[in-house]
């Protein structure tokens, strides 16, 4: 299929406004709190407020009698009934785990009973009454702790606490540090950090005789659908699973959670709706974190900035990786991305994901690709710096420019379309940087620190998934019908929460079958009625969900000019459809109207031609044809579908005294090829950016020696309010992706993923005078403030 | 995150409150504006047993601006006061204070009363009438007793008042022609409490001496203090951008003790607060030329 | 027994109403206005923000029973059924929202913010929204939609919602 469109597209590239607002706006969204069902009974969990303990006993008397309460429940209550959570990826180790803890607690929020009753106040009352006689065993509270010799495994079947290790080497490594000019040795440390959607976790499932209903507040229905009917062993047919709106994933919203399955299975086990919501700080303490990696970077370079050859060593804090599919993946996708965009083809890793007693790491956006670009853009900083060369400069000699194409990463990935190095050139236009110095001095002179930092990267997006078969793919799908009255009805495997999903798509098939999108109604989040999708993660949603939904349109239009062949009594071959209508090629003649061909359709085989069934819907599975099956030779493998890339340039001011950082300007230039909706995406963008600002100088997960948690309410986990977050400014370029319907390249992660490095660099910059070391986020004015004391001495 | 069980009672003049509060003793809490216990209920970190709401005490709701000083109600709204021309007028401090305590959400319904009957050491309204000097009134079933702003902060989250007593009102007798004053507070974020906040205000004579400094600060310790030894080197002297360095770096003689959170280190407090001190006399310097 | 006026409309509950009740379950759960949101049940992130006597208040932090006698304003007041208010329309036009769950939450803090100051600053909108958390715009669009919505209305005579503001 010809990927890019052969005529203008009328709505594709509109700024379109949302069909999602006026829902939400009225206060009508649907939120997982908002479904009612008559008989509901409410479920809170009683945790454990230890980091690690044997469970000696569950003591519950007390909790059974008291006002309300249907029962209170431990895992051997569920462990007959109930699979083991199950190991996705054969070089991990597995983590043996039910939804409710076994023997022992692994981390503070661990759920060890769960009380049902009558209303969520009285479930709460009971579950303070539930005893938890606990033993303390030795915190493995970092992963220092979990690597010693003599420390204790978290996983009695485990040798050591180390889930997975693995190290791979391409190109010539050794022979490039052996003739470089510079070796950079640094390590760097990026905090843990929640995604913290606004709406926290919750599910409700109902049980009869047709089955299991469950709502959840997930991205992924049908995986979790999946999920459930292999450990509950249900067949997937059996349960249906609906994710109503949604508040906020970014991420979190993405793992198969223990409360998920323990709620499916209580009302499984009660034959009543049961109902979980989490509060925020069960959120804090429960739900997957992400982040904490620690990089050590070694670097070789020539003495004109070429770099070389890298190293990297890499040791992940996965907390207890009780996370489904796993706590890896963004471990993977840093190890396997940390050469990407960067010309340089000699690479080695070795990483260790280890684990701690704190809660599971897993997705939040960026996904190990924020890492990444910080260990880069401040390693470049730093050799910039070290060989006196500008920054600006170091990075046009090492990053991939159009002149590159089509470029393949030391690990892989082909970049065919992009503008790495012609984004950063923009952004840096843009952002005045080549009068930067000027401005810097002269505020120098007033006593003001300015600091301008500066990042370009390529963003990948549409991983491949190592999904229910144990195998790597990426697809997803779409069911298009055009109904009797010529309308349309799209069923899609997406699952949003706020992309606008619904508006893109309308947008897309009103292109493909010349129609209006208000004439469009899309469907989605209910397995029940969509066909299976992967859900929305990885930047996918508009690559794949709008390919595969082009691709049941281009299916529709064949099986259109073969009907409208038949009634015009005309060979299909010579018929156009364009703007909703058949006519012949040359444009004259008598046309027929999407009405015309649909009331056809489904009038029956008296209209239609002999060998041609009734009916018109089509369904399409879509995966990028860009992914690998397996790794060549040399273990390089391209897992993602598409390539898309953003350069960021950010002023900011440094409070010398406070430690307090002002951003004076962010500049954000971006290239995601083709864009569906300007509006939507410079909302990610913005969105992406502002994540990316809390992670930096605002927010982290903090647990101490003993791991208690210390940020386990919102007061002391920082999330930015709008007097901490300035106005962005974007500006765009266009390399469509010529392997992908549409064109479009997925996005929405890299704000986030540049943000700690220009904000990093900026600050750096800032206090170049002081002499300060920047190497870890989040940078809070505490961290700054040290850093100029220690720089001063 | 539902609050615990508890019965509540809803009085509506002062003699009903202090009964209720006289018959069920230790096992009631009085609940003003709730911006500061309702989350610690909803979050179960307390339970009491009986809530007496003194939300209908209307009477406790006022602001008068007369010849005895400036009269505030307990209950008033912080909204109230932050809009109030009185207060702009009679007492500048406190109106200039008043927007920077929580946000807007917060201020329908905090309570000047509530929020001093907390004692947090960095709450924006104690440290500021510190500053001013006033009197709080408490009262109980047997009698009622001013209480000076000096002597109303006990300890950590631990007022003067007495469990049987009420907070009825506080009088600012300050008149304010003759002073300068300024304010100043570090926040990581505009939702927290401050890290540390300081309140000063200066007398001053014809000649630009200061006669009497009265510099409150919250942060430093475990309720908001004065800086006395700062006051010291300012009392006597014609105010000048050298005579607030040399206060100022009196400050970290002083008595301090501030706390370590995950928020902000003690190191941390105690660097930043010679920095608020002389950010608040910086600005009561700058207007002294607008007098 | 509780009588107070929501959107308009006097409601009178004369059955038992725990102590512990908030503001915000009893509009959730007896009056059915979900479009009152919990998150984080605390005070700080302002999901669900009503209006009480013309005040944005947290409904999570405050008791039911203390509402009595009191007239509230929820998203569901601001316009009539199936339309649009204006700062609803500015909201959609400058796309202030993705998942929705803190928009009606700041659709009243503005709403509060214009009434009180008709031609508000950027720094005074960002105040007014600063005890809104959103974790999707980055929260400048819904200054830009404010801003909008202050414009225009201060075209017309800034009368803005129901009988019960």
């Amino acid at each position: 299929m010809d990927p890019l469109p052969e005529r203008p597209p009328l709505w594709v590239g509109q700024r379109v406004l949302r069909r999602e607002d006026a829902r939400l706006l009225q206060g009508r969204g649907n939120y997982l709190d908002d479904v009612r069902l008559p008989s509901t009974v409410h479920v809170r969990l009683a945790r454990s407020p230890l980091a690690h303990a044997t469970i000696d006993q569950c003591v519950a008397d007390r909790a059974r009698t008291m006002p309300g309460v249907l029962g209170v429940f431990t895992v051997d209550d569920l462990r007959p009934d109930v699979r083991p959570f199950p190991n996705r990826l054969p070089f991990l180790r597995p983590v043996p785990y039910l939804p409710l803890a076994s023997e022992r607690v692994r981390f503070v929020g661990d759920p060890v009973a769960a009380v049902v009753a009558d209303t969520p106040g009285r479930a709460e009352d009971a579950a303070d009454e539930v005893e938890l006689q606990l033993t303390a065993l030795p915190t493995l509270a970092t992963p220092d702790d979990a690597l010693r010799e003599d420390a204790p495994t978290l996983y009695a079947e485990w040798p050591d606490n180390v889930s997975v290790h693995r190290a791979a080497s391409f190109g010539d490594v050794d022979g490039a540090f052996a003739s470089a000019d510079v070796v950079l040795d640094e390590t760097f440390y990026m905090g843990r950090q929640s995604a913290l959607p606004l709406e926290p976790r919750g599910t409700i499932a109902a049980f009869d005789e047709t089955g299991l209903t469950v709502w959840s507040s997930t991205q992924c229905p049908h995986i979790l659908r999946s999920t459930l009917a292999e450990l509950l062993s249900m067949p997937e047919p059996r349960i249906r699973v609906i994710a109503p709106d949604v508040g906020g994933g970014f991420g979190l919203k993405y793992q198969i959670y223990r409360e998920e399955v323990l709620v499916a299975w209580l009302a499984v086990r009660l034959r009543r709706p049961v109902k979980w919501r989490e509060d925020i700080q069960e959120h804090l303490a429960a739900a997957t974190h992400s982040r904490d990696k620690r990089v050590r970077l070694e670097l070789a370079a020539r003495s004109d900035g070429t770099i070389l050859g890298l190293r990297a060593s890499m040791v992940v804090d996965v907390g207890t990786a009780m996370a489904y599919p796993y706590s890896y993946g963004s471990t993977l996708v840093l190890a396997g991305g940390l050469p990407l965009g960067l010309r340089v083809q000699n690479y080695a890793y070795h990483y260790r994901c280890v684990v701690t007693n704190k809660s599971a790491s897993g997705a939040y956006r960026g996904f190990g690709n924020n890492m990444r670009v910080f260990v880069v853009d401040r390693s470049l900083d730093m050799l910039a710096e070290r060989l006196n060369i500008d920054r600006a400069e170091i990075r046009r000699k090492n990053l991939v420019s159009r002149a590159d194409l089509p470029h393949r990463s030391a690990t892989g990935t082909r970049i065919t379309t992009g503008t790495v190095s012609e984004a950063l050139d923009k952004a840096l236009s843009l952002a005045g940087y080549a009068d930067f110095s000027r401005r810097q001095e002269e505020a120098r002179r007033e006593g003001r620190l300015l600091g301008i930092g500066m990042t370009a990267f390529a963003e990948t997006a549409v991983p491949s998934y190592f999904g229910m078969v144990g195998a790597w793919g990426g697809a997803d799908s779409a069911t298009v019908k055009i109904e009797p009255d010529g309308n349309i009805t799209a069923l899609v495997g997406l699952s949003p929460q706020g992309q606008g999903h619904e508006t893109i798509i309308s947008q897309i098939i009103a292109d493909e079958l010349g129609v209006h999108p208000d004439q469009v109604m899309v469907r989605h989040s209910d397995t029940a009625a969509t066909p299976y999708g992967l859900g929305a993660w990885g930047s996918r949603s508009a690559v794949v969900g709008g390919g595969s939904s082009m691709l049941a349109c281009e299916k529709l239009r064949a099986k259109i000019l073969r009907i409208a062949g038949h009634l015009m009594e005309m060979d299909s071959a010579q018929l156009r459809f364009e703007s909703g209508q058949v006519k012949h090629t040359s444009g004259d003649g008598p046309a027929l109207s999407l009405l015309d061909v649909a009331r056809a359709a489904y009038a029956g085989r008296a209209q239609l031609p002999r060998d041609l069934e009734p009916g018109l819907e089509a369904t399409a599975f879509f995966e990028p044809e860009a992914i690998d099956a397996a790794p060549d030779a040399q273990g390089r493998a391209m897992r993602h579908g598409t390539v898309a890339n953003q350069a960021q340039v950010v002023t900011v001011e440094v409070n010398a005294s406070t430690g307090q950082v002002s951003i004076l300007d962010y500049l954000v230039v971006h290239d995601c090829g083709i864009a569906i909706n300007p509006m939507i995406v410079d909302g990610q963008i913005r969105g992406a950016v502002y994540q990316g600002i809390a992670g930096t100088l605002f927010e982290e997960v903090l647990y101490d020696a003993d791991g208690q948690l210390l940020t386990g309410s919102l007061i002391d986990y920082q999330v930015p309010t709008a007097l901490e977050i300035p106005n962005v400014r974007v500006a765009h370029l266009e390399s469509p992706d010529v392997t992908v319907p549409g064109g479009f390249k997925g996005m929405a992660e890299g704000g986030t993923i540049g943000a700690p490095a220009a904000i990093a660099n900026a600050i750096a910059d800032a206090l170049k005078s002081y002499d300060v070391h920047i190497t870890t986020t989040p940078l809070t004015p505490m961290t700054i403030l040290a850093l100029i004391n220690q720089g001063r001495g | 995150m539902r609050p615990p069980p508890f019965e509540f009672y809803a009085p509506t003049d002062l003699g009903e409150a202090l009964t209720l509060s006289d018959q069920l003793g230790q096992e009631a809490t009085f609940l003003a504006g709730g911006q500061t216990l309702l989350p610690l209920l909803n979050m179960r970190l307390i339970r009491p047993p009986h809530i007496i709401d003194l939300n209908r005490l209307a009477a406790l709701s006022f602001i008068d601006a007369g010849r005895g000083g400036l009269r505030i109600g307990a209950m008033t709204r912080q909204y109230q006061i932050e809009q109030s021309a009185e207060v702009r007028q009679r007492c500048p401090l406190l109106a200039h204070a008043m927007p920077f305590v929580g946000h807007a959400q917060t201020r329908s319904r905090g309570t000047l009363g509530g929020s001093l009957a907390f004692a947090s050491p960095v709450a924006e309204m104690s440290v500021v009438l510190l500053a001013l000097g006033a009197d709080v009134r408490c009262v109980s079933s047997s009698g009622a007793r001013s209480v000076p702003i000096d002597e109303f902060f006990v300890d950590y989250l631990t007022s003067a008042l007495q469990p049987d007593e009420l907070l009825t009102e506080v009088i600012v007798q300050t008149e304010m022609d003759h002073m300068v004053w300024g304010f100043s507070e570090l926040k990581l974020r505009s939702c927290d409490f401050p890290i540390v906040v300081a309140a000063v205000v200066l007398t001053l004579d014809d000649s630009s001496r200061c006669t009497q400094a009265r510099i409150a600060v919250g942060g430093a310790a475990l309720t908001p203090i004065r800086m006395r030894k700062v006051e010291t080197e300012l009392e006597g002297r014609v105010l000048s951008a050298d005579l607030l360095q040399l206060a100022v770096s009196a400050a970290p003689a002083e008595a301090l003790d501030p706390t370590d959170d995950v928020r902000a280190s003690a190191v941390y407090r105690r660097a930043m607060v010679p920095l608020q001190i002389r950010q608040a006399l910086t600005m009561a310097l700058d207007s002294k030329d607008d007098h | 027994m509780l009588e107070l006026q929501v959107n308009g409309v006097q409601v009178s509950l004369d059955q038992a109403i725990e102590g512990r009740t908030r503001l915000a379950d009893l509009l959730r759960d007896d009056l059915n206005l979900t479009s009152v949101h919990l998150s984080c049940e605390q005070g700080v992130c302002g999901a669900c923000t009503v209006l009480v006597d013309g005040r944005p208040v947290k409904s999570c932090i405050m008791l039911a029973l203390q509402a009595n006698g009191s007239s509230i304003v929820t998203v569901e007041g601001i316009a009539p059924v199936g339309k649009l208010h204006p700062l609803q329309d500015a909201f959609r036009d400058c796309h202030a929202l993705q998942c929705g769950f803190c928009t009606p939450a700041m659709l009243l803090a503005a709403l509060s913010l214009v009434r009180e100051q008709p031609a508000p600053s950027e720094d005074a909108i960002r105040h007014a929204i600063s005890g809104n958390l959103c974790r999707c715009t980055g929260y400048q669009p819904i200054v830009e939609a404010i801003q909008q919505f202050a414009r225009g209305s201060a075209q017309e005579d800034g009368q803005a919602y129901g009988s019960a503001a």
